[in-house]
């Protein structure tokens, strides 16, 4: 068998050096100049500002092909004398964005220049593969500069791309500072691997999908702080066609640049801002005398007298005398003891220098920004420096090193009610306090209040003693050298290795936490680290003709070996709460803890681009890779990716040229194939075995039963798309509908018993499509020194399973069980839609009630939750609450989303706004079901005031009796926990100025103060409708209670030397 | 045109570096270890591998046998479910069998058949390596896997009526996902033949020491099993004794003799059964084969959950039980079990309630109780019932009574059995006598007594042993396997029927018989009921 493998193999690599010498070929192939011309035409034109209309003087025209050039006058005239009417023009004036025109038959033409302050069709962007114009583009991209994300709070780029691009939907995880997003684009593209899309910093792949282990519940380790925002020249999102990524390119790109020295001087640049956030609106949670009643009902549902309840709790009725008085007399208010102000800051320095042989960057921030909780907070170190050392005008070396240091410090934010400071806070009764109480004369102590009688833990021992600290080491360092070997040739070769290293601690005290299986007082400890390292190798090949066909042919090798390793260890019941490191705990090794995993990830992708350009009219782009991956079975190793795509430039043809009003119209149209390899659901392709315990000798046993040929998910994408700009660029749109579908999506299999191993085996079942619309745009008007920007941008998406195919004929969905819900995933429906019972008010009659076997199995009884009988085993309704009636109560996924923003201009005083909102999804309100249960001893929302009572009135009931322990399930998944997540936030409001230069002293000085989160329109009940639990699908739409967006102000100031 | 002929070296160059850039594209790069996993190429390459591996067939049954006792003991008369018992364990006292129920998942037995035949697929390649598995010890490997194999499709066809024939690794799914689902009787005749091979006999034992696998069942044994199940009584009892004669016929080793220590439930004490070791000659007076769990390896016998007031309780001893222990005789002539009932196999709480005490034998760490799968008692019940349907049933009462210690002289093929004290000898109970003649059923004022003769006496002793079985072996998953092994070879759905009833408040004892009266409900449901 391995020797025919060999075999095989050997023809992969002749096929791939088949390949190499194809694009060697192709190389060689030149386009010959075929119409030649000899006379020259005189060509006359105006050059206007974009906007106001004002003629531009000094405006540098030049043809391309002859470099004749001229110069406008005072009016923006020039006359120039070109080769034919079909050349391109080249024009350029410093402070606004350069332009390349076709002629395109005309002898007189007007244009139009834009201040490189707005945005352009001729602006570019960045792909892998090199800076293209974005007026070229024929797959579906995006580009951001520094511009679009300054004087923003957020501690990295991520949060502020949320309602930026369309298509891209960033949810933000929570509002504890440092924290990172969820990024996708254009859908969830796999049910096992990863949706996000692949990253590149300054060239090089990074994979900050795999950081995901933490201790601290609801808390990941955020990979992208490795770049400070301030740092950033330019992100550009590409969202199809990245074919050359083959089996890493599934998910789109979002390749960030950060800056380089482009000045010829030495440049210094400083910043600095401060700042606040104040802490969120309370939810209406009952006060003392509220929460008093509502114990009382719960005792007296549980058969405790008056006489029972006064022993068992003589505190309750106000007998000063009586043991413990002091300590349940209390009227806290929780919320307001958790949450607290909190402050930010930042500083930022950045120095550029150098000549022409060599320049160099160095930059370096300090941020530290408190979270809501008082001991919460987030601080990072961040280093940069590069440079290019030009050896020859032929070599040049380009090093680059990044490096940051942050530390967070963060509580549980999960669905462990005892260890969540938020929910505890909600939960814990107002009579109780955070400090104990001398018993008799009612004196605060120095220490917190143990666990009380109510069973929740101390929120404000929580906040104070159980956080957890990561410490995150990055170091992502590259060089690239490259070598012209003339004006047609250039190899190029960026080498790096991204290393990520974070350290854990974290302990839970005794004091004032609910103990779990009798087990307190634990300190855990977690090291990750993932490194990779990287070669991307790549020959360059371009050629323009005079008559304006222009083709760029790139080929190259691609090589990522990355490495995943993580050791985690929880120790249990160390002497007391002062003994916080590992190994003081118990000497019982059942009670210890340690996992860990050792991943490893080797990609190898050959790949080919080919551009071509005819005019700027005709485009036509082809990609095409060839991979393998160390993650998938050897039989489906290797893959090939093509795709090809072409734009029209419908604008330069010779009936539209002439149109004042247009500026640009373009229509695309791509096709593109692309993989997802990052999913360690491939393990099992293979036959592996795995070990186990059996008393005290660790055994090994098969994994799984090995499904050889499972292939690697493999997406298409047909994406269509106009590109329109109007009135001199004043008006610009971008609209895209696409349809990809992975046609062998992995689904799990659960296989008869009688396979053994019947929960392990993925197969290539499923059909997953997702498909979309999405629009961007932005209009500019100006009236004299007044410029009012809008732009937004509205993407609809929605992913539908096609089709699952189930070797089990039993099974019709993915059914996935989350913390008090479950998800299905099923056919005609969205990935992941919340599954439960639908509800239908309260049983009044206990005669009905109980003819109803409820979620529980037992019957219902009066007061509790109608839950609707929709169908039973045989399709009728049969008197039980069960797996028949559940249906899809809710979506996560919005029907759409996207952002707004507006800036007011007026001289050096700027105004800006910036919306973002989602629409339509769904959210499992976890806090509110805790806070809305009724089921224990714990406080609740003032809403259970409204609740049915035995003997009273119900007809205006909104919530079911009280039922300690819920025995009958009135809290069972149902819609009752579904509400709309939609909304929309004003993220950002700015106002800045800009003082006029004084060149001896300052290049610029801007002040600005920023208000982020100021206002949010939501229907949602809970802090925050925008949140995500983890980076993963299955968490989608689930609030378990994480530290909500704050508002905050910061007064800020930049300053250029 | 001349110029690009001189930068043609200049795209060789390049060409060069991606062919060097690519000649590492071998196979090799790919070898990247997934985590903690091992893939068979790199294992199987030592003694030390095949034990781990051996042992690891054996593992899953850590899951296995917990459920089989509660399900054993809800099926017949043995256990009932508590007021606490889960919904799931509550269908299963009422015979309520769905396939959904966790507790009848079959997946683990699967397991373990998977295992095994990962193991017997690859475990010539050590012998190619190691030297010291030789001939033998290979044979005898390979047949302590095929028991294993054998117990466990035992097992399955007697709890489903049927199995899926798994007889390769399953080292990928088949393209027919159609199972070869066998029927228990034809199953029972494969097993039969896959198993005679592997058995050591006599002879070949007396050359070299027999070895034992720690926790293995014996494979003779487990034929004598196959053969009681088919109805083959010669070739049962012949393999029953062989088993208990298995170590060089050692008189203490497997003979009912003295106890391990001082009482008959000090068996149950942990006996902190290793894993995979070999050795040689039997060291085990009593246990042949069990699963053990180690609560600070972070494996918990969940029985101790289940079956213990101070945890969930779940699940406790039949009232039936408990006075069927109080109604035996000493030799002194009091009434009790001492040695084994109240206090033993059964305890009770302070307030009088009874609870299955046979796995917290030892009370500082139930959760690490041993489960004990095969045992001489056992063995020894079966024989005395093989013999007895066999024409031997003067030796099945000495093995059910006071054994051959006292038997004078010693059949010569029971040469060695001079320390047997028999079953009910051993925990000083008076033996069962078998009268001369019965009332005739139903007993009413004007009955007259009948000889008991024939198939009636054979019946009658029988009766004695299955008694003996439900006391001996209460709570160890044997009880409604005898149950449905009787009936069936008495072709009287009744006697299984009327016995599980028995447990049931009147009000559902007819509901309960007249379910099981019909043999199809017997077995546990093989596959999902899909909706049409």
């Amino acid at each position: 068998m391995t020797k025919n493998y060999r075999f095989n193999m050997t023809k992969r690599i002749s096929y791939s050096t088949c390949f190499s010498l194809l694009i060697f070929f192709m190389a060689c192939i030149s386009i010959q100049p075929a119409w030649a011309q000899t006379s020259g035409e005189t060509i006359k034109g105006i050059v206007l500002e974009s906007g106001t209309g004002k003629p531009l003087k000094q405006v540098s025209i030049s043809v391309a092909s002859t470099g004749t050039s001229s110069e406008t006058d005072e009016t923006g005239a020039f006359t120039i004398v070109a080769p034919n009417k079909q050349a391109e023009l080249l024009i350029n004036l410093p402070g606004y964005n350069k332009r390349n025109i076709y002629l395109n038959g005309r002898d007189f033409i007007h244009i139009s220049l834009v201040s490189s302050d707005y945005n352009s069709f001729d602006n570019s962007y960045n792909n892998p593969l090199g800076t293209n114009s974005l007026k070229d583009a024929s797959f579906s991209v995006s580009a951001l500069t520094a511009a679009n994300l300054k004087f923003t709070k957020v501690s990295s780029f991520d949060q502020a791309l949320q309602g930026r691009v369309s298509g891209l939907s960033v949810i933000e995880q929570s509002g504890m500072p440092g924290h990172r997003t969820y990024m996708n684009i254009r859908g969830v593209s796999s049910l096992y691997g990863n949706s996000e899309p692949l990253l590149f910093i300054d060239g090089m792949i990074h994979d900050y999908t795999s950081a995901n282990n933490s201790l601290m519940e609801g808390f990941s380790v955020n990979p992208l702080e490795v770049v400070d925002m301030a740092d950033i020249s330019d992100i550009s999102v590409i969202k199809d066609g990245a074919s050359y990524l083959g089996a890493a390119g599934s998910n789109g790109i979002i390749n960030v640049n950060t800056e380089q020295k482009s000045e010829t001087s030495t440049v210094i640049k400083m910043s600095a801002y401060g700042g606040m956030s104040i802490v969120p609106q309370s939810l209406d949670v009952m006060d003392a005398p509220q929460f008093k009643d509502y114990f009382n009902q719960l005792l007296t549902d549980q058969g405790l007298n008056s006489t029972d309840i006064n022993t068992r709790y003589p505190w309750l009725n106000g007998d000063q005398s009586a043991n413990e008085y002091y300590r349940y007399n209390n009227n806290t208010d929780w919320q307001k003891q958790s949450f607290k102000p909190s402050t930010l800051s930042k500083y930022h320095f950045f120095l550029k220098g150098g000549d022409d042989i060599a320049t160099y960057n160095i930059s370096t921030g300090y941020l530290k920004q408190q979270g809501l909780f008082e001991e919460s907070s987030y601080s990072r170190f961040n280093l940069r420096i590069n440079g290019k050392i030009n050896i020859s005008n032929k070599f040049s070396i380009a090093p680059n090193a990044k490096l940051s240091l942050a530390d967070s410090k963060t509580p549980n934010m999960g669905y462990s009610t005892w260890k969540n400071p938020l929910i505890a806070s909600l939960l814990m009764p107002p009579t109780t306090g955070a400090y104990a109480r001398n018993n008799t004369t009612g004196t605060e102590l120095s220490y917190f209040d143990d666990v009380t009688a109510f069973n929740v833990s101390n929120p404000a021992a929580i906040i104070k003693d159980a956080m957890g600290t990561n410490r995150n080491y990055h170091f992502l360092s590259s060089v690239n050298a490259q070598y012209k070997f003339n004006s047609h040739f250039m190899l190029s070769e960026l080498m790096g290795l991204n290393f990520n290293n974070a350290r854990e601690s974290r302990f839970l005290p005794d004091l004032g936490l609910v103990k779990i299986d009798s087990a307190a007082n634990s300190p855990g400890d977690l090291v990750n680290e993932f490194r990779s390292s990287q070669s991307h190798t790549t020959l360059a090949f371009n050629t323009k003709s005079a008559s304006g066909h222009s083709l760029v042919l790139q080929g190259g090798l691609r090589y990522m070996k990355n490495t995943y390793k993580y050791n985690r260890a929880i120790d249990l019941n160390t002497p007391s709460d002062d003994f916080k490191s590992l190994g003081q705990g118990s000497k019982y090794s059942y009670l210890r803890t340690s996992t860990g995993d050792d991943r490893g990830l080797v990609w190898v992708s050959y790949f080919g681009s080919m551009n071509y350009n005819f005019r700027d009219k005709y485009l036509i782009d082809a990609n095409v890779s060839y991979d393998g991956n160390s993650n998938v079975n050897k039989t489906n190793r290797y893959n090939y990716y093509p795709s090809v795509s072409g734009a029209w430039r419908a604008s330069s043809e010779s009936f539209l040229s002439q149109a004042k009003w247009l500026d640009d119209l373009k229509f695309r149209g791509s096709w593109s194939t692309t993989g997802n390899m990052f999913s360690s659901v491939y393990d099992f392709s293979k036959l592996y075995y795995t070990s186990q315990r059996l008393n005290s000798q660790g055994v090994i046993t098969r994994a799984s039963i090995p499904n050889d040929q499972l292939e690697l998910e493999k997406k298409m994408t047909v994406n269509a798309g106009v590109d329109i700009s109007l009135f001199k660029q004043t008006a610009n749109f971008h609209v895209d509908y696409y349809q990809s579908n992975v046609d062998n999506l992995i689904i799990r299999q659960e296989l008869e018993p009688t396979f053994g191993y019947k929960e392990n085996y993925f197969d290539n079942g499923g059909k997953l499509e997702s498909k979309g619309l999405e629009i961007s745009g932005d209009i500019r008007l100006q009236a004299g020194a007044l410029v009012w920007t809008v732009g937004g941008s509205v993407t609809q998406q929605m992913t539908e399973i096609k089709s699952l195919k189930f070797l089990n004929e039993a099974t019709s969905s993915v059914l996935t069980p989350i913390a008090g819900g479950e998800y299905i995933t099923s056919v005609g429906n969205a990935v992941n839609a919340f599954y439960g019972y639908q509800t239908d008010g309260i049983y009044n009659d206990g005669a009905e009630a109980a003819s109803m076997i409820g979620p529980n199995r037992i019957p219902m009884a009066a007061g509790d939750i109608r839950f609707k009988d929709l169908s039973g085993p045989d399709g009728v309704a049969d008197g039980v609450i069960d797996v028949n009636d559940k249906v899809i109560i809710g979506n996560p996924n919005p029907d759409f989303f996207g952002g707004i923003n507006s800036t007011l201009r007026f001289k050096n005083l700027e105004l800006a706004a910036y919306f973002s909102y989602s629409m339509g999804n769904e959210i499992f309100n976890y806090v509110r079901y805790k806070a809305e249960s009724m089921d224990t001893y714990g406080n609740q929302m003032v809403s259970v005031m409204n609740r049915w009572r035995p003997g009273a009135d119900n007809a205006n009931a909104a919530m079911p009796r009280t039922s300690f322990g819920d025995p009958t399930g009135n809290t069972a998944f149902s819609d009752r926990w579904i509400e709309d997540g939609s909304y929309v936030r004003l993220k950002q409001l700015t106002l800045n100025y800009t003082f006029p230069a004084v060149s001896s002293l300052y290049k610029g000085i801007t002040i600005y103060v920023t208000g982020t989160n100021l206002l949010t329109f939501t229907d949602y009940s809970g802090y925050d409708p925008d949140f995500l639990y983890s980076n993963n699908p299955f968490y989608m739409g689930v609030d378990y209670g994480k530290m909500p967006q704050p508002k905050s102000f910061i007064v800020g100031l930049k300053l250029d030397l | 045109m001349k110029k690009r002929l001189n930068i043609k070296s200049n795209y060789l160059f390049a060409l060069i570096v991606i062919a060097f850039t690519s000649f590492s594209c071998s196979e090799k790069i790919f070898d990247e270890q997934v985590g903690e996993t091992i893939t068979p190429d790199q294992h199987y390459k030592s003694l030390v591998d095949m034990q781990v591996s051996m042992a690891g067939a054996f593992a899953p049954l850590q899951n296995v046998l917990p459920k089989l006792i509660v399900i054993d003991g809800l099926r017949s008369d043995q256990m009932i479910a508590t007021m606490n018992a889960e919904p799931y364990l509550k269908d299963i006292n009422n015979q309520v069998l769905s396939f959904d129920n966790p507790y009848l998942d079959a997946s683990d037995y699967y397991k373990v058949i998977i295992n095994t035949n990962e193991a017997l697929a690859n475990i010539y390649k050590i012998a190619k390596i190691d030297r010291n598995l030789d001939e033998y010890k290979l044979k005898y490997s390979k047949g302590a896997l095929v028991t294993l194999r054998s117990w466990t499709y035992l097992n399955l066809v007697r709890l489903y009526g049927k199995a899926a024939l798994i007889d390769d690794n399953l080292g990928a799914l088949p393209a027919n996902m159609t199972q070869n689902v066998l029927e228990k009787d034809v199953m029972i005749n494969l097993l039969i033949d896959s198993l005679l091979p592997y058995i050591i006999s006599e002879e070949e034992a007396s050359k070299k020491a027999e070895l034992l696998f720690i926790n293995f069942m014996s494979s003779k044994a487990v034929l004598g099993e196959l053969y009681l199940e088919k109805g083959d009584y010669a070739n049962a009892a012949k393999y029953l004794k062989m088993a208990l004669e298995s170590y060089r016929n050692n008189p203490e080793v497997y003979k009912v003799s003295s106890y391990v220590n001082e009482g008959w439930k000090s068996m149950f004490l942990n006996n902190g059964f290793g894993t995979g070791e070999i050795f040689y000659g039997g060291a085990m007076l009593e246990l042949i084969s069990a699963i053990s769990y180690d609560k600070n390896e972070g494996q918990f016998n969940p029985l101790a959950k289940w079956l213990l007031p101070a945890d969930q309780f779940m699940v406790q001893p039949t009232q039936l039980l408990v006075d069927s222990f109080r109604t035996q005789i000493s030799t002194q002539g009091l009434p009790g079990d001492i040695h084994r009932g109240i206090g033993a196999s059964i305890d009770t709480t302070a307030s009088g309630v009874f609870y299955v005490n046979k796995y917290s034998a030892d009370k500082n760490d139930p959760f690490s109780a041993d489960i004990i799968i095969s045992r001489a008692s056992d063995l020894h019940l079966l024989l005395a019932e093989a013999l007895n349907r066999n024409g031997d049933s003067k030796t099945a009462l000495v093995l059910l009574n006071a054994g051959f210690k006292g038997e004078k002289p010693v059949p010569a093929l029971y040469n060695k059995w001079s320390k047997n004290q028999g079953i009910r000898g051993r925990v000083t109970l008076k033996s069962k006598v078998v009268p001369d003649s019965v009332y005739e059923l139903p007993i009413t004022a004007d009955s007259i007594k009948v000889p008991l003769l024939g198939e009636a006496r054979i019946n009658y002793i029988e009766d004695l042993i299955m008694n003996e079985r439900s006391l001996e072996l209460a709570f160890e998953g044997k009880r409604w396997f005898d149950l449905v092994r009787v009936a069936k070879r008495r072709q009287d759905p009744s006697y299984l029927a009327n016995k599980v009833a028995a447990k049931f408040p009147e009000s559902e004892k007819d509901a309960i018989r007249t379910k099981l009266m019909i043999e199809s409900n017997w077995y546990l449901p093989f596959k999902k009921e899909v909706a049409k």
